[in-house]
């Protein structure tokens, strides 16, 4: 198990808020209460809140909420931290009916017209909030949530 | 009730419950599913019109806000909104547990047994997701259960450890909140299987995961700092696991406060006696949640104060 001291801030804590502003139009505002961590020396972001203290040098599996395993441009962001964050999103988002939601939570693809850009991730809503991560290539929206979470 | 039934061992509690047959019919009846609705996902009234569309028979839970009873047969796993974390299923009786322990905005609480994290949950909720929640459990195999109940329901205030929680190392100055939802029998969640079908618990077992009870006790006593508050959690009736755990302690380190039950949630006294051995006194400010009272399991819930 990792120690706490094994994790630290993010040298650019504005990272994260400036790719979420430039790709999904998100206020960087929303992310005002949380700072961004990473392994020492990795790549992989979290975010966490501000308040968050943990002691020092307690061994820890994980701290809050992964985002992308590496940094943008690249990295994709995670399903989960864009449920969280990612509900004021005005571009690259995609807003699907009961029926497209039902496919994408099992993963499959849906047909879309792009809405901005026409190549890259997204974020995609159901009718009770954003669903996850998507990504567009051309006029089809493939789903990039966790395998986890398909429904039997 | 006939002496062949699968819950046949809870009428060692003949002594202690005030309607036997009641009991033992309720300990076989399925469980009706509870869900609430989590406030870091939208706000929760929407979430509410949201679960009573998806279940016309959803009715609340009479005494928790924003919180709801439904078939024990919805597939509330297969809902979108569950997918996405709008709503946590959880055992009614196990919700008073985390809302005892009252935890606020900005303090350091630690859950010691944290997976599957519903009880986590909840109390990241109440802290508005600000602070430090340390969800500590000392199953690896368990850790993904609590990651992903954490990521769904979109809390970023926790810390997830994997200590033994009986050797969990003491934060400077000590922790403002501990809730020990221990290991135990588990004869409270009968309910949950078919027709009450689970083993009963031996004596031998019951002997030995009491130790770990009273040891996981005071390890909370050990990080709480002074004035602070431990929840001491089991969902079993076995009072050698609940009072007994408690009279463990040292009355000059901790005392047991009287609770008060929400309005709508019955519940009965912990015991000052089992089987002549004697309890310290204020065991009875403990409380027993039987299954037949509220329509829920079992559950056992004492709130302490470290002096």
């Amino acid at each position: 198990m990792p120690d706490s001291d094994a994790y630290e801030l993010h040298p650019d804590q504005t990272l994260i808020p400036t790719w979420c502003a430039d790709h999904f139009g998100i206020d960087p505002a929303v992310f005002a209460d949380h700072v961004f961590w990473r392994p020492v020396g990795g790549r992989l972001i979290r975010i966490v809140a501000r308040s968050c203290r943990p002691p020092d040098g307690m061994g820890i599996d994980s701290i809050g909420m992964q985002v992308m395993r590496r940094p943008p441009p690249r990295g994709k962001p995670t399903s989960v931290f864009l449920q969280r964050f990612a509900g004021g999103a005005t571009r690259n988002a995609y807003r699907l009916d009961a029926q497209a939601t039902a496919c994408f939570l099992r993963r499959q693809s849906v047909p879309i017209e792009p809405v901005d850009d026409k190549r890259g991730y997204a974020v995609v809503s159901g009718p009770d909030g954003v669903l996850g991560c998507g990504r567009v290539d051309g006029d089809t929206l493939h789903s990039e949530i966790p395998k986890a979470w398909l429904h039997g | 009730m006939s002496a062949t039934t699968p819950v046949d061992h809870l009428r060692r509690y003949a002594p202690i419950v005030d309607d036997l047959e009641a009991f033992l019919t309720a300990s076989v009846t399925p469980l009706p599913r509870v869900v609430w609705s989590n406030p870091l996902h939208a706000p929760p009234e929407q979430t509410d019109a949201r679960i009573e569309a998806l279940c016309p028979a959803a009715r609340p839970v009479p005494w928790r806000a924003h919180s709801w009873r439904l078939p024990a047969d919805t597939p509330v796993g297969r809902w979108p909104l569950h997918t996405i974390g709008g709503i946590y299923g959880q055992e009614e009786a196990a919700l008073w547990a985390g809302d005892l322990v009252g935890a606020r905005p900005g303090e350091r609480v630690v859950d010691l047994c944290a997976a599957p994290g519903g009880k986590t949950a909840q109390m990241a909720v109440a802290m508005g997701d600000r602070g430090t929640l340390m969800a500590n459990d000392r199953f690896k195999g368990r850790i993904p259960a609590l990651r992903r109940t954490l990521d769904r329901l979109g809390i970023t205030c926790a810390v997830v450890t994997r200590f033994d929680g009986v050797h969990f190392p003491r934060p400077e100055g000590g922790v403002d909140r501990v809730l020990v939802d221990a290991p135990c029998t588990c004869e409270g969640t009968t309910r949950k299987t078919a027709g009450g079908r689970r083993a009963a618990p031996g004596e031998g077992y019951r002997l030995s995961i009491a130790q770990v009870q009273r040891a996981l006790l005071r390890a909370a006593v050990r990080i709480t700092r002074p004035g602070g508050t431990i929840v001491y959690a089991t969902c079993t009736y076995a009072p050698e696991e609940n009072e007994g755990a408690l009279d463990g302690l040292d009355p000059s380190e901790v005392t047991i406060e009287p609770i008060e039950p929400p309005a709508g949630l019955r519940v009965s006294p912990g015991l000052a006696e089992w089987n002549g051995v004697y309890f310290r006194p204020d065991t009875v400010n403990a409380a027993r949640i039987w299954p037949h009272h509220n329509d829920t399991g079992g559950f056992f819930v004492a709130r302490l104060r470290r002096l």
